[in-house]
């Protein structure tokens, strides 16, 4: 069992190719300039809703694309934020085994993540707002 | 390469897994299908043994629907006045065909409704826990009802959780009290080992509630999600017992997870096997035990889910010797509910649409 837990850690979850084959099926293509922000499925809701209210006072930024199993707010339609609903979680069981947010960046075909506790979204307003958001 | 390897090391456990001796084979069989409630608000479905009758019982907001089993004769009793929704009562069980008792998670109450009559009767539970403890109550809670009386089980409050001494705490306590429907008093167990070994000084399992099942007179089983000990207590006695069931020896280790986050929970969840339900059949005198097996973690670029995964039902003599071993197909079954009729274990299968309606089937296991 500890072997398999050990392997597990050399799971290739920087690995590219899932998220750009979702986003095919989803009717999006990989665009690495953006940044995404998945919503997973194994969070409470209510914290998951507080993570829409967060979402929805950076939605006139350009380059964010959310995926999540909610629709999109009136405000972040109205606004353009890419949102991708995907009603059957398959972005949940996509290798990467998703918590939480998670904040994608795409650097030479490789996935940089962070996560954030959806109970304390604190960190995570920071961390748009200062890493990601300033041209 | 790598993915070969590992499936090599995950076929390995399989092999382990599957050294279970292997008898004749069961047969499961449809015993019937039935539609299910209209209401939106859907609690907890469950079988329930009532007045030796098996019943199909689902939970509403504000009622609930018992279909016999065998005879499909039906019974929709309003719920209003227990507030079921509001106050969080999870946990609810008919003791007669029209009286059922739930738990107030929040008040530490234990409520004996009458449907018919519209009376309530509320025992408060407090004088009979400790400081920091509370019934327990969760979407798939059972109140398990031995002869006259109800199995409550009790747990550490959850806010306190996250302590290592908090759950220290509990090692030496019993998970449970009872309470006598005839005169109305509460047992409490004297302190002992009521726990696996394995589990102490350990923060790593989710599994704080053991599956409580009974044989109908005075023994209670107590059952772990990750140890293969069952732990039995004999309730006239007021004495525990351990056994040592050896086809589920490879269940994990206890501080596998330590430390573990969400998704590392997941992965352990889905890799390692566990014991996900426990009933006793009084009448056969044998245990049956819900098996999640161990599997890959990721099998064609996805995450494999629950009901991709083999499980199994190991029946188990009195004395717990393998009687026999029953492969399940998860798809089709809700592993939370099982229950008992003359001869066979009940299992409940998964929702399924049909005509604008929406079907439960109960499957027979024969033996």
């Amino acid at each position: 069992m500890m072997f398999l837990m050990l392997l597990s850690l050399f799971n290739p979850i920087d690995d590219v190719r899932y998220l750009e084959n979702y986003l095919q099926t989803q009717g999006h293509e990989l665009e690495p300039s953006k940044v995404y922000v998945v919503i997973s499925g194994y969070s409470c809701i209510s914290c998951s809703k507080r993570a829409y209210v967060l979402l929805d006072d950076l939605c006139d930024v350009s380059n964010l694309v959310v995926i999540s199993s909610e629709p999109a707010s009136c405000k972040a339609s109205a606004n353009g934020l890419v949102w991708i609903q995907d009603t059957k979680n398959d972005f949940d069981y996509m290798p990467y085994n998703f918590e939480g947010l998670t904040v994608i960046q795409i650097e030479n075909r490789k996935i940089k993540r962070k996560v954030f506790d959806l109970k304390n979204l604190n960190e995570l307003s920071k961390y748009l707002e200062n890493s990601l958001m300033v041209d | 390469m790598l993915l070969r390897f590992k499936l090599l090391i995950i076929l390995s456990g399989f092999t382990i897994a599957n050294s279970f001796a292997q008898a004749g084979e069961l047969t499961i069989s449809t015993v019937g299908e039935f539609t299910f409630h209209s209401e939106k608000e859907y609690i907890t479905p469950s079988i329930q043994t009532i007045d030796g009758e098996p019943y199909y019982v689902d939970v509403f907001k504000d009622s609930a629907v018992l279909t016999n089993i065998d005879s499909k004769k039906k019974y929709v009793y309003d719920l209003k006045p227990l507030q079921l929704y509001r106050h969080y009562f999870m946990a609810l069980r008919f003791i007669e065909i029209d009286r059922c008792v739930a738990i107030h998670g929040l008040r530490d109450q234990l409520v004996i409704y009458d449907c018919k009559k519209k009376e309530k009767k509320v025992i408060q539970l407090n004088p009979f826990l400790r400081d920091k403890e509370e019934p327990s109550i969760g979407l798939f809670q059972q109140i398990p009802k031995m002869g006259n009386k109800l199995i409550i089980h009790i747990m550490d409050k959850q806010p306190e959780r996250d302590t290592q001494a908090q759950r220290d705490s509990i090692f030496s306590r019993p998970p449970f009290i009872v309470y006598d429907l005839k005169d109305g008093k509460v047992t409490r167990p004297s302190d002992g080992k009521f726990w696996p070994d394995k589990y102490t000084g350990q923060y790593t399992f989710e599994d704080w509630a053991p599956t409580i099942t009974h044989n109908d007179k005075n023994k209670i089983f107590l059952s772990f999600r990750q140890s293969n000990k069952i732990i039995e207590y004999d309730l006239k006695r007021d004495e525990l017992c351990t056994h040592t069931v050896a086809q589920l020896d490879y269940l994990p280790d206890a501080d596998s997870l330590s430390g573990g986050t969400m998704s590392q929970r997941r992965e352990f969840n889905i890799t390692n096997a566990s014991i996900r339900n426990h009933i006793y059949h009084p009448e056969l005198k044998q245990h049956f035990i819900l098996v999640k097996d161990s599997s890959a973690f990721i099998v064609d670029d996805r995450i494999v889910t629950y009901n991709k995964i083999n499980w199994k039902l190991l029946v188990l003599n009195r004395d717990f010797t393998l009687q026999n071993t029953q492969e399940i197909k998860m798809s089709e079954l809700q592993w939370y509910m099982l229950g008992y009729s003359n001869k066979s274990i009940l299992l409940a299968g998964a929702l399924h649409d049909k005509d604008g309606l929406t079907y439960r089937p109960i499957k027979a296991l024969k033996l």
